[in-house]
């Protein structure tokens, strides 16, 4: 046992040194994208010297770099030639390591995580350090390349150094980059907006019990994946009726009893106004008022039936209700080009986004005193809006629900026979994780903590039963959650939501898995991507670990499999730094087989232990606020960005953390830079 | 069609009910409410013809490991075409039941495209047809969709999609796979997505509205109604709105008219046919526990959903209230459970990616887990062979349950010689009591649907991907 456990350690000194010294890539963004055939993304053009194959020469013969288009192709060139025996994809022997075929545009050099190509520093760019020839260099962590007989010629090297050279700044770049735009999108409703938006509307809390939650992407903010069937429809136009009904009979004595003909008319179309005006977030024209009035009519020119005044009133609410200028996001305009959102548009974006419901009155006289186009005033309303209880509720959840996906903590059922704990009796526990998510969210949001915090903070929110169940030493009674901090020896201080419902919500019935924890501390707090796993692999054979494998020993093997590799050197890491917790989510120093945990770990070049250092890595050089801002932007522009998808994208992210790390660093100042930005102002066809 | 008249129908075939008369009424039944067209058809073309989807996740086990229950293989052993053992395969439940005649297995059959393994099995396997780069919000119709708009012309439902125990949906960013893609099997007749419906109560009150109704014609009437003048309303304002909005988000919103559209339909329409025969005797009290399934929430016992999915169908199939159905155990990839079957595991993070090539306890759960599928399959089979129809055949007979999943085995992924059989003679276009073995231009989903319509009797047998409808004898 000690000595399998000594070559499990050997093996993965071994596959970390291999992950530190390879380059890797499994970033599936830069699979798609096409050579770019634009001379502005190539640099200033300045003759900086050097070696340089010019555009009729071989590479590294000599002559004056002039960056263009040729001048990009000669570096790909060399690396094609003299690299990519190693890198160059499928038939690579070392599948880990970066894929350079895969990046067929500069961005895509540019953008690379791993700096790659850093725009005018050669000695900041990952090619460059590598090379065999670029001594001098103090790098000793890393190995020279290329690595085989394929040795590049010293005009090479020159070549490569003086093109990095000439190169912009990817800051630079940025100058000049696109303001990145919601996309023209038309959504409908989701659920808990409905909810809520018909409660604004009609004070009755109706629980649309058969509507999914929510459906569509980015965070189910946009129409993307949104399915509208025929059983949608119905169930809502039922759970409508059923609104109206509860409605009018609240309202029996205060209708238009006792009205008839044009007076009638007139009252019935005085209640139902105001709410179709905040209804379809607008000043309502004639069209607007005939989509609730035509409806009333149409029952009074019915010969077959007579219909009472609440009937008419139930009719005229349900039109409303019904009319797509309610249940749909709809953007007015058309044609191609960016354009600003009207004021109308961009109450209801913010109301949305912050509170999941339509503008309220007070919105709406905002939007209709032109509030929202003028930058003082919008600016006033978004600190407003922030500091309203209801961004807190109702940000926050939605947030951490596309964010962590912290309701999946539900659906882990847990295996009595191997955790001793049946999903009924963990159920209360789930609940406790689940909403301790929230808490810990909503008081980093609420007094205005550090980004980082949410990483690195030691603030929990307990109840008994939880404080037990983590064996936090509390004073904690009762099933209500508590504010309490912990104490900096504690295994879960300084780790944030890191050791909150995450731990739990990774889980498998019958152990935590490396796998899915890294996977989502990849994913939601370092912004990386993998992806999809192979078809048609072949299972690792594990039997050779012995039956008492500890989890780590089955992931350094899983990691060492070439057509696993490539991501799980991505993914594992990070789960590696969390398993010294349970699948429950208790700190633990042994495993089920009476192994010590070992939680130390590597990740481009920096190595960590437990998941205190985890912390410190992810929020190294504010990796993780770049994260968390390009997350946010996804949510407010209701669309995916990646900083490493696109320059635009990438752009948009650092401008937007540029200005934030200006300030106060908190969540509430990233989201006012968010709010009045052109990003969340502009919208453009898609 | 005027409401008048089928009220007068409905209330006719209240009438029968409500005196006990349905009981009573057999073969043929009264000529005097067999409204619709339809029926009619139905009449000069015998008896109507059906279909069933019955969808499992994650593939199977397909490896044999022994001769007892816990090393049996998905496949039988195979001789020949008409000669094969069912005794010693996962298979069994059927053979058990004496549905070997009505047993067609086809081994052979790829799923096609390139992405996500699971996303491309389950979006081929009733489409018939590769994702478009990996991404189906475009998409082609589903077989169950297509059967219903051929052999379902004017009934009001012409084909549902059911679930057990779809993945949730639920946004979580980072991912470029959207839990709804997960259940991707169901596709409407221009390639959107379907969802599943779980909320067993609403199917109920969807398929037998008007059965055993007591609210008076007037009521009803009324009502209705004032359901259609919001809705006439609503469609009116269309050209106004339009007016406003871009051509992309036009279409979005011309989705959402149809479905306006639909509801008018059946609010015009009702439900007027008949019951067929004896079968159709409409108690929901008959179904277990049958309430509203909160679709938000995952189903760790399914035995009341499955069994009264298949009670759904098999009613509705004997009142002919609609004539093909989809029905998913799970969603692909999705966190499905079978604790009611003692599988405590997680259907495909624990069972379904554990090494196949050795018999260890993960695997042989996960054959509970395949005879599981299969007993309930054969439970639906056996229940529609247990009524006749007005041919004199059964319900099975004139049907064909389609079953299988998108993956053959889930822990390489991999989507060749997927698991796939048919029940039923489709009216007598299948001989039955064969195993097919399928390779090359014969392999791809789509021609075994040009094939199942062949064996329908329908002249057009273009389907999926499929584009010269060649077909194949089964």
């Amino acid at each position: 046992m000690r000595g399998y456990k000594l070559s499990s350690v050997i093996t993965f000194i071994f596959v970390v040194i291999v992950n530190v010294v390879l380059w890797q890539n499994c970033a599936p963004g830069f699979e798609s994208q096409s050579i770019s055939t634009d001379a502005n993304n190539l640099g200033s053009g300045t003759n900086i010297g050097g070696s340089s194959p010019g555009d009729n020469q071989t590479p590294g013969s000599g002559g004056t770099l002039i960056s263009n288009k040729a001048d990009f192709e000669s570096f790909q060139k060399i690396i094609q030639q003299r690299c990519n025996s190693c890198h160059g994809g499928a038939d690579s022997n070392f599948p880990e390591i970066s894929n350079f075929a895969k990046l067929k545009t500069l961005n895509d050099w540019l953008l690379h995580p791993k700096n790659l190509l850093v725009g005018g520093e050669p000695t900041q760019s990952l090619v460059y350090r590598r090379l065999r020839l670029a001594r001098g260099i103090n790098d000793s962590a890393i190995q020279n390349m290329p690595v085989s007989k394929n040795e590049m010629t010293q005009g090479e090297a020159d070549f490569v150094m003086s093109f990095i050279g000439s190169l912009k700044k990817v800051e630079d770049r940025c100058k000049d980059h696109n303001v990145v735009a919601e996309e023209s999108s038309l959504r409908r409703l989701n659920k808990t907006e409905i909810v809520n938006s018909i409660k604004l509307l009609t004070n009755i809390d109706h629980p649309f019990a058969n509507i999914n939650t929510s459906d569509g992407g980015a965070f189910g903010r946009n129409g993307d994946y949104q399915v509208t069937d025929q059983n949608f429809f119905e169930v809502y136009f039922n759970d409508v009726e059923a609104v109206a009904d509860k409605y009018v009979n609240l309202r029996a004595n205060e209708n238009c009893n006792n009205q008839s003909g044009n007076r009638l008319s007139t009252c019935l179309q005085n209640k139902l106004r105001p709410i179709a005006e905040l209804a379809f977030r607008k000043e309502l024209n004639q069209n607007d008022l005939n989509i609730f009035l035509d409806s009333i009519n149409k029952l009074d020119s019915n010969k077959d039936h007579s219909y009472s005044v609440k009937e008419k009133l139930k009719v005229g609410l349900m039109s409303i209700l019904t009319s797509p200028q309610f249940l749909y996001v709809i953007r007015e305009g058309t044609g191609s080009g960016d354009k600003y959102f009207t004021d109308f548009e961009i109450a209801t974006k913010l109301s949305l986004a912050l509170w999941q419901q339509i503008p309220n009155r007070n919105l709406w006289d905002k939007a209709k005193a032109g509030d929202f186009t003028n930058k003082n005033k919008l600016a006033a309303a978004v600190t407003e809006m922030l500091n309203h209880a209801n961004t807190v509720e109702n940000y926050s959840y939605q947030f951490l629900r596309g964010w962590l996906n912290i309701d999946k903590i539900f659906e882990f059922s847990p295996d009595p026979q191997v955790l001793g704990v049946s999903k009924n009796q963990f159920t209360p526990l789930a609940t406790d994780f689940r909403n301790e998510s929230i808490q810990i969210f909503r008081d980093h949001f609420a007094t205005n903590k550090n980004i980082d915090q949410l990483v690195t903070g030691s603030t929990r929110f307990l109840s008994e039963r939880l404080a037990r169940h983590l064996g936090i030493n509390s004073n904690v009674r009762g099933n209500d959650l508590q504010k309490f901090e912990l104490p900096p020896n504690s295994p879960y201080a300084g780790s944030g939501l890191l050791t909150s419902s995450l731990l739990v919500s990774t889980s498998l019935p019958e152990r935590s898995s490396i796998v899915f924890r890294g996977e989502n501390i990849l994913y939601s707090f370092y912004c990386g991507h993998v992806g999809a796993p192979p078809d048609n692999v072949e299972p690792i054979n594990f039997e050779d670990l012995g039956p008492n494998a500890s989890q780590r020993d089955i992931a350094i093997a899983h990691s060492k499999n070439p057509n696993c590799a490539s991501c799980h050197s991505q993914i594992d890491p990070f789960g590696l730094a969390l398993e010294n917790f349970s699948p429950l989510g208790q700190f633990r120093n042994i495993d089920k087989f009476n192994n010590r945990i070992i939680a130390s770990s590597s990740f481009e070049g920096e190595n960590f232990n437990g998941v205190k250092e985890l912390s410190q890595v992810l929020t190294k050089d504010n990796h993780f606020r770049k994260c968390f801002t390009e997350i946010n932007l996804s949510y407010f522009l209701t669309k995916s960005l990646r900083s490493k998808e696109s320059l635009n994208q990438y752009c948009a992210i650092k401008d937007i953390d540029q200005k934030v790390s200006a300030k106060t660093d908190s969540t509430k100042s990233l989201l006012q830079e968010i709010l009045t930005s052109d990003y969340f102002l502009k919208w453009k066809d898609r | 069609m005027s409401v008048k008249k089928l009220i007068l129908n409905r209330r006719l075939f209240l009438k029968c009910s409500l005196s006990g008369a349905s009981t009573l009424v057999g073969l043929p039944f009264l000529e005097s409410i067999q409204g619709n067209k339809a029926f009619a058809q139905n009449l000069n073309n015998s008896t109507p013809l059906r279909f069933v989807c019955m969808y499992h996740p994650n593939g199977v086990i397909q490896k044999k490991h022994g001769n007892n229950e816990n090393g049996w293989a998905y496949f039988p052993d195979r001789s020949s075409e008409t000669n094969f053992n069912l005794a010693n395969c996962n298979l069994k439940a059927l053979n058990d039941k004496g549905l070997r005649d009505q047993l067609t297995i086809i081994r052979g059959i790829n799923t096609n495209g390139s992405g996500n393994a699971h996303m491309v099995g389950i979006s081929n396997f009733l489409t018939g047809s590769a994702i478009p780069n990996d991404d189906i919000r475009k998409h082609r119709i589903s077989f169950e969709t297509h059967f219903g708009n051929v052999f379902a012309k004017n009934l009001p439902i012409k084909s549902m999609f059911m679930a057990g125990n779809p993945e949730l949906d639920r946004p979580k960013e980072g991912s470029k796979y959207n839990n709804n893609l997960k259940n991707a099997l169901s596709f409407s007749n221009d390639g959107s997505l379907r969802k599943p419906q779980m909320d067993q109560k609403s199917i109920f009150d969807q398929l037998f509205k008007g059965i055993g109704q007591t609210e008076t014609e007037s009521v009803i009437s009324k009502r209705d109604q004032l359901k259609l003048s919001v809705l006439d309303t609503v469609s009116e304002a269309r050209d106004a709105l339009n007016r406003r909005i871009n051509s992309s988000d036009r279409k979005v919103l011309d989705n959402y008219y149809t479905r306006i559209r639909e509801l008018e339909k059946k609010l015009n329409v009702q439900f007027n046919q008949a019951p067929t025969g004896q079968a159709c005797q409409v108690n929901q009290n008959a179904f277990r526990s049958i309430r509203n399934h909160n679709p938000n929430n995952r189903i760790s016992d399914l035995t009341n959903v499955v069994d009264n999915a298949i009670e759904l169908m098999v009613l509705a199939f004997a009142c002919d209230r609609v004539r093909s159905f989809s029905f998913m155990f799970g969603g692909e990839a999705a966190g499905c459970e079978y604790s009611h079957i003692g599988v405590n595991r997680h259907f495909h993070n624990t069972l379904s990616h554990t090494n196949a090539n050795n018999n260890s306890g993960n695997i042989q759960l996960h054959r509970r887990v395949d005879r599981y599928h299969v007993q309930k399959i054969g439970e639906l089979a056996e229940k529609l062979g247990g009524i006749r129809e007005a041919n004199g055949e059964s319900i099975l007979h004139n049907s064909a349950i389609v079953s299988g999943s998108g993956l053959a085995t889930g822990y390489n992924h991999s989507r060749s010689n997927i698991p796939f059989i048919v029940l039923g003679r489709a009216g007598g276009g299948i001989r039955g009591g064969r195993f097919l073995q399928l390779s090359g231009g014969n392999s791809n989903v789509a021609k075994f649907y040009s094939s199942l319509l062949r064996a329908y009797g329908a002249s057009d047998t273009k389907f999926g991907d499929n584009g010269n409808g060649s077909t194949y004898q089964l």
